[in-house]
């Protein structure tokens, strides 16, 4: 509801002559956003199209359809290898992120205290830090301690940059919750523990799931860190990224046309988890 | 400038502490325990370290703890440096002004105008936040090659008559492809603010004889203004830091500081020089920021002033 509210009232107003401006303004508005979204979208379609290009040079003029370079993926052991690596990466990363998200969310809207919002943006800091500074801080002070590059140490790094993201989302989320309720919980008796299990986690879960979702792509897509920290097993990023640095393979394509489809679909879902727990609340 | 603790909160009910106040005052700061352990663990210690290993020297046989400057030096002395930084610089600042000039009119002209299908809308420009990186880069260099698609546009339309190799292997190459990157980043935290201006604040202005140029420059730039600012910053420190993009797209003329940083580690085996150029990278870029944001913030007052 935006100009079709705002034009009657336009009209009627002291500036009726500014209705024609406005007639022209829309579809001005409309055009610019479609060359936006054109350039967004063309790159991604560019390489969803050259994934199912016979020839193996990346440039034009196209060869035919084939969908040959999709079965040498089927058989490339290598990318395969990094695909399961950097699903269980991301997985336990994320686990262990949305525990330790969900709980300084809590901290964060349910206490009191002062010096609170400073720790919030310390703990946020890593997420806004270049990437480059945050891989190579990372490597440097994991080997301080022993551990050296590889599973360990990228699950250390993707936990310290995805756990922000989840506070950011839950804590959005139990803000918005009406405080009431726990009150209420608390008032019948109930415990800290005991609002938390039967009142707030209900409440939250939906907005944890998304969470989850959005720092699992997020870390199935990190490179600029992981890179520092990838010993001789590959994420899949790290993996491209090498064949990207030396002879390439359209394989390159298939694959990432295939975590595109992938990641599209899981954001979509969280996206409208998202919207749908935002607006239901409001 | 971190995420959480600049974003603007929604206007929600104000949650009651309940957590905290069963907790008598005096203990309630036990529960920030953990928190703090985290900070110490995974924030301030890894730059603790950095910083040390920024003054350790290095030897051929392996870094030794003696403190010098010496790295520093090397950094402060070296063109390359010099040259690469304050090209980082230039691609970082084009990159986020030219992202910002096309996404906040973007989520502006999404809220305004696409009614209830603007959730819609402004999820199709965050979407590609979530398509591999490394294939939003790389999709360029099929676009931007000698054969690639633009060139083979402008054969075909007669533009140009022989393929051209400009547009791949420059900084403006790198520019691009970053700003490409850098939208959604800023239409994320300018749409967000924009969606939350009710539309009584717009039927206001106009009832007021406003036009709608003065409607944008008094009543939504002003609100929308630090929301606008922390996307630019985003984008700013995600291509400052970034070797993967002037690898792909850049060409020798397109190195950045990332990249030599990147060879310290690797070729080179200098940590301690890498820590150093890491270390001067977050130098510059907070540098920078903070003038940026000292310098929007007297220009607001100044306004301020004036209307």
């Amino acid at each position: 509801m935006s100009t079709a509210a705002a034009e009657p009232l336009a009209a009627g107003g002291p500036v009726a002559a500014a209705k024609s401006p406005r007639d022209w303004r829309k579809p001005a508005a409309l055009i610019f956003a479609a060359l936006i979204y054109f350039f967004l979208y063309a790159p991604i379609i560019v390489m969803a199209i050259f994934s199912f290009n016979e020839g193996s040079v990346q440039s034009l003029p196209l060869k035919g359809f084939s969908t040959i370079w999709y079965d040498r993926l089927a058989h490339d052991q290598e990318m395969i290898d990094a695909v399961v690596f950097s699903f269980k990466v991301s997985l336990i990363a994320v686990a262990i992120s949305s525990v330790a998200g969900t709980a300084f969310a809590l901290l964060f809207t349910r206490v009191r205290l002062r010096g609170l919002p400073v720790l919030q943006a310390l703990i946020a800091l890593p997420f806004v830090m270049p990437g480059m500074v945050l891989g190579i801080s990372l490597l440097l002070s994991l080997r301080e301690v022993g551990v050296q590059p590889g599973m360990l140490a990228i699950v250390i790094g993707h936990i310290i940059f995805i756990t922000p993201v989840i506070i950011f989302v839950v804590s959005q989320r139990l803000r918005s919750l009406d405080p009431t309720l726990e009150q209420a919980s608390h008032d019948l008796g109930a415990g800290s523990l005991r609002t938390f299990v039967n009142v707030t986690f209900p409440s939250i879960r939906t907005s944890l799931l998304a969470a989850a979702l959005l720092g699992f792509t997020v870390s199935f897509d990190e490179i600029i860190v992981t890179f520092f920290l990838a010993g001789a097993e590959p994420t899949l990023p790290v993996r491209i990224w090498t064949l990207l640095r030396q002879g390439f393979s359209p394989t390159v394509n298939a694959v990432l046309t295939l975590i595109a489809l992938g990641s599209i679909t899981l954001i979509t879902v969280a996206a409208v988890i998202i919207h749908r727990t935002g607006t239901k609340d409001a | 400038m971190t995420e959480a603790a600049v974003t603007v909160e929604p206007a929600g009910p104000v949650a009651r502490p309940s957590l905290g106040e069963r907790i008598r005052g005096g203990w309630r700061w036990l529960l920030a325990v953990p928190a703090i352990i985290w900070i110490a663990a995974a924030v301030i210690a890894p730059n603790v370290v950095l910083l040390l290993y920024s003054v350790w020297e290095n030897q051929i046989f392996g870094v030794q703890h003696n403190l010098t400057l010496h790295n520093y030096e090397t950094v402060v002395q070296s063109d390359t440096v010099r040259t690469l930084m304050l090209r980082s610089l230039l691609i970082a600042l084009g990159a986020a002004t030219m992202a910002t000039l096309v996404a906040f009119p973007l989520a502006y002209v999404v809220v305004r105008y696409f009614g209830k299908y603007k959730f819609f809308a402004a999820l199709l420009v965050i979407v590609p936040l979530w398509v591999s990186f490394l294939m939003r880069v790389f999709s360029w260099k099929i676009i931007l090659g000698e054969n690639g698609i633009l060139n083979g546009f402008l054969q075909t339309t007669g533009i140009i008559s022989e393929p051209s190799s400009v547009f791949l292997y420059s900084p403006w190459a790198v520019a691009l492809v970053m700003t490409y990157v850098g939208i959604p980043y800023v239409f994320l935290s300018a749409y967000t603010l924009l969606d939350r201006i009710p539309e009584s604040l717009y039927e206001a202005a106009d009832d007021c004889g406003a036009s709608q140029w003065r409607t944008f420059r008094t009543v939504v730039w002003p609100i929308s203004r630090p929301a606008v600012v922390i996307g630019f910053m985003l984008v700013f420190v995600l291509v400052f830091g970034d070797y993967v993009t002037p690898e792909l797209v850049g060409g020798f003329s397109g190195t950045m500081v990332g990249t030599i940083a990147v060879q310290a580690f690797g070729g080179l085996n200098n940590w301690p020089y890498g820590a150093a150029l890491a270390i001067s990278t977050v130098v510059v870029s907070l540098t920078v920021l903070g003038l940026l944001s000292l310098l929007l913030r007297k220009r607001y007052v100044l306004e301020g002033e004036t209307a």
